[in-house]
């Protein structure tokens, strides 16, 4: 929304002197993401900085970046359909508790390429990670992938292998797509930083998706106020019913 | 024109929502029906959660049904004593209806328990119709509604009966009770008003006088519609006002040119069409559920995210 703004704000970041080891900055273009009647997605685009500890060797170290960037975990649960007596039925499930509801995976390159398997496991980065079968059902990884093909299907999960582009060596930019049927709350950008396939820092910054004006007082409305809500949609039903009545009355 | 539906949390083309309504509004006021068994896959179709289609699809039939019911009255042709009996029977089948809906969803099967409803439901009764109205069609002439002799001697025989003056009927209340039941539940697992279930029942097995029938099913289901809106709100909180609103809008202007439509077809000639229509939607269920899916995986929320 302001890419000039937050650069500028990385600017004076940058200048603000040396410090001991690399450090990350960051912004986002915007904090808090407002639904509105007419929402129908949105992109936000993070800034970042990457301060180096003042010797000008480390500016020559070949940076690689992954930004995940998160939404409010939940509970997802797969289910597969079999055949039963004919008919295509709900049949076995998994959950896959504490999940999160957006993902994002951005980096500078291939996570494959970046880092070796041990570290990456380590660092758990990447859907595949996200939908690592849990306990019980080490032996069906078809529900992890369907999870994986689902969301991404959905537009709520992704992963961009080339989402992270440097703008000069330390200053850097990525934009990431919140959809449609974006889930509402706290999300996070957590961004890591590695050096020949060592992480070396790490930063996050948090943003806000929320429903804006009448469409979060509706919702609050048919949480909180249950009963009353759901007389005065009757009420309204009956006015539209009788306005109808009157006004193409032909008796 | 993109609208946002607060509880639906999608977006959707308000022009295709209110296309949508304007013509199952045609449709209902062409065969006086709710039009509730083709708004509710439509809205599912494009994507509302099965939740919200179904319980905002209870305010918009009621509007309908009150529409309706506000011209019967005017002539006299509701017959209240009958619609309370039914409604009775009417809110606990709501009740039990809204209650069972959560079950079936919290257990991962209310997909397949709406569409085989659907499919038996819509395929016996647009048989039934179909074979009727085809007969009629043949002889050219009216024919007598066959008696169901079995059933019929069955209910005569039960007890607490009630007489139904403007009905002209003496009929015993467990069965009208039952009926009552099965509707309401039918209805609130189905978002349907449940019109083309009770008014051939009232007819054919109850023999009230087609004159009456229609005004009285129309309050029955707008009673009970009502209290499904409120029980969805209150127990699911899924009923969305937003969505509700424009379906009541194209629905009450469809309807209007689905009556005059209506003026000009006989009787016989509606039923058919109407009967062509129930298969054709319970086919589209019944080849959904016997087709081997792309997809044969799926994945919900089920967790509320905080």
């Amino acid at each position: 929304m302001k890419p000039l703004a937050a650069l500028a704000v990385l600017a004076l970041v940058a200048a603000a002197g040396p410090a001991r080891a690399e450090k990350l900055v960051l912004a986002l273009s915007s904090q808090q993401i407002a639904i509105a009647s007419n929402y129908a997605g949105s992109d936000v685009t993070l800034f970042g900085a990457v301060r180096p500890d003042g010797e000008t060797e480390a500016l020559q170290r070949s940076y690689d970046l992954v930004v995940t960037v998160r939404g409010p975990a939940t509970t997802l649960e797969v289910r597969e359909k079999e055949r039963t007596a004919g008919l295509w039925v709900n049949r076995e499930r998994r959950r896959f508790p504490r999940t999160p509801s957006y993902l994002a995976t951005l980096s500078t390159r291939p996570l494959d390429d970046m880092l070796s398997p041990e570290i990456r496991e380590g660092q758990r980065l990447g859907l595949k990670a996200a939908a690592a079968p849990r306990g019980e059902d080490l032996g069906r990884p078809e529900f992890s992938e369907a999870l994986i093909r689902l969301q991404t299907g959905r537009g709520l999960w992704r992963e961009e292998p080339k989402g992270v582009v440097f703008l000069d060596p330390t200053l850097f930019r990525t934009t990431f797509h919140l959809p449609p049927n974006v889930p509402f709350g706290a999300f996070e950008a957590d961004v890591r930083l590695f050096a020949s396939g060592v992480p070396i820092a790490r930063e996050t910054i948090t943003f806000r998706v929320v429903k804006s004006g009448f469409e979060d007082r509706v919702a609050a409305l048919a949480e909180n106020w249950r009963l009353a809500y759901g007389v005065a949609t009757a009420l309204l039903a009956l006015a539209f019913g009788w306005t109808a009545s009157v006004a193409f009355r032909r008796d | 024109m993109q609208i946002y539906l607060p509880i639906a949390e999608l977006p959707v083309d308000v022009l295709l929502v209110i296309g949508m309504s304007l013509a199952v509004g045609f449709v209902s006021g062409l065969f006086g029906i709710g039009g509730g068994f083709l708004m509710t896959p439509l809205l599912i179709f494009i994507g509302v959660p099965t939740a919200v289609a179904v319980a905002s699809e209870a305010p918009q039939i009621a509007a309908s049904a009150f529409t309706g019911a506000l011209a019967y009255w005017r002539r006299r042709a509701i017959d209240l004593k009958l619609a309370g009996v039914l409604l009775g029977g009417g809110v606990v089948g709501t009740g039990l209806g809204v209650w069972f809906f959560n079950a079936m969803r919290a257990a991962g099967q209310l997909e397949v328990v709406i569409a085989v409803s659907y499919v038996v439901l819509l395929g016996a009764i647009g048989g039934i119709m179909l074979t009727e109205s085809l007969k009629a069609l043949l002889k050219t002439k009216p024919a007598a509604p066959a008696r169901r002799v079995g059933g019929r001697s069955l209910i005569d025989r039960l007890p607490l009966k009630l007489r139904f003056k403007q009905s002209m009927i003496y009929v015993s209340a467990i069965p009208l009770v039952g009926l009552g039941v099965f509707v309401g539940f039918v209805g609130a697992v189905l978002g349907i008003g449940g019109g083309f279930l009770l008014v051939p029942v009232l007819v054919y097995v109850f023999r009230v006088p087609t004159a009456v029938v229609v005004g009285t099913s129309l309050a029955q289901i707008l009673i009970t519609m009502l209290a499904a809106t409120v029980l969805h709100a209150t127990v699911n909180a899924s009923v969305d006002v937003v969505l509700a609103i424009l379906l009541m809008l194209g629905g009450s202007i469809g309807a209007q040119f689905g009556v005059r439509a209506g003026q000009k077809l006989r009787g016989e000639q509606l039923r058919l069409l109407l009967a062509l229509l129930l298969l054709a939607v319970g086919a589209r269920f019944l080849v959904e559920l016997v087709a081997q899916p792309a997809e044969p995986f799926s994945v919900s929320t089920t967790g509320r995210p905080k």
